[in-house]
């Protein structure tokens, strides 16, 4: 279905992806930018993962693909909860002013 | 023919948005701007012959991840900053630490030469990934099964604790 475009095409699409991640993660002063930074990091990931299954008879890549998505998700929900604890006692969401986690 | 198209227009769909979410200072565009780039992917998935992906994709990243870190916006609102404008910190370092990576990792992608063959899956994918699931995979699945249990009853706890 997917001749017609080669292979490199994918890998510097979830590149572009994965790069444009990191930049989120170190650029913005806000705690969800860096939550959209990995998760655009770890769909760059699955992207690689899913194009290159298609061509895996035992879709071994579709099948991790999978499992990262669900980690995903239970690290969202994790990280969204410990965002909520340290803003109602700091007041702040910049992990940059967040130097300490007890007291 | 209609494949590399659609294949076009759904890569302008995923790296249009991540390009608005790298220049803007509201959170809560970027996080609807994310939105848009995950059904970009979903279709991308659709184009690869991985379908239960694309439902995977819609259901967990578009319909929860995004409605779960906008609850987290709405709930970590400051009234200091106006609205959701963040700020951008050490802007050229962290551009020059992205785009060296991405030259580098492009280089190693060019000169590697990927050649794929074409594979034909044998019966229906969904189903053949149910039996994966069951088979293969089965103690990868009943870890990460139980890995979410713990982390969403753990993310409720620190969630509730903090209210007392």
């Amino acid at each position: 279905m997917m001749e017609a475009i080669s292979p490199t095409y994918f890998v510097f699409l979830s590149l572009f992806i994965f790069c444009a991640g990191i930049a989120i993660i170190i650029i913005k002063r806000s705690a969800i930018f860096v939550l959209i930074g990995i998760e655009l990091m770890l769909n760059a990931a699955n992207l690689n993962l899913v194009y290159f299954s298609q061509y895996d008879p035992g879709m071994n890549g579709l099948m991790t693909s999978v499992f990262v998505v669900v980690l995903a998700a239970a690290e969202v929900a994790i990280a969204l909860a410990i965002l909520l604890n340290i803003f109602k006692h700091y007041k702040i969401t910049d992990p940059d002013e967040l130097t300490s986690l007890k007291n | 023919m209609i494949a590399s198209i659609l294949t076009y227009i759904f890569t302008a769909i995923t790296i249009a948005p991540i390009v608005y979410i790298l220049i803007t200072k509201n959170v809560i565009r970027a996080v609807f701007s994310l939105a848009f780039s995950f059904l970009g992917l979903s279709g991308l998935y659709v184009l690869m012959n991985a379908e239960f992906m694309a439902v995977v994709q819609l259901l967990i990243y578009a319909g929860g991840i995004i409605v779960l870190m906008v609850f987290g916006l709405m709930l970590t609102k400051t009234t200091l900053n106006k609205g959701f404008i963040t700020q951008h910190r050490s802007l050229f370092f962290g551009s020059l630490v992205s785009f060296l990576l991405f030259i580098s990792l492009a280089a190693l992608a060019t000169r590697s030469g990927f050649k794929v063959g074409f594979t034909e899956h044998a019966g229906d994918p969904v189903a053949q990934i149910g039996q994966l699931f069951l088979t293969d995979f089965i103690i990868a699945f009943e870890v990460v099964a139980f890995l979410l249990l713990v982390a969403l009853v753990g993310a409720s706890y620190l969630a509730k604790k903090s209210g007392e």
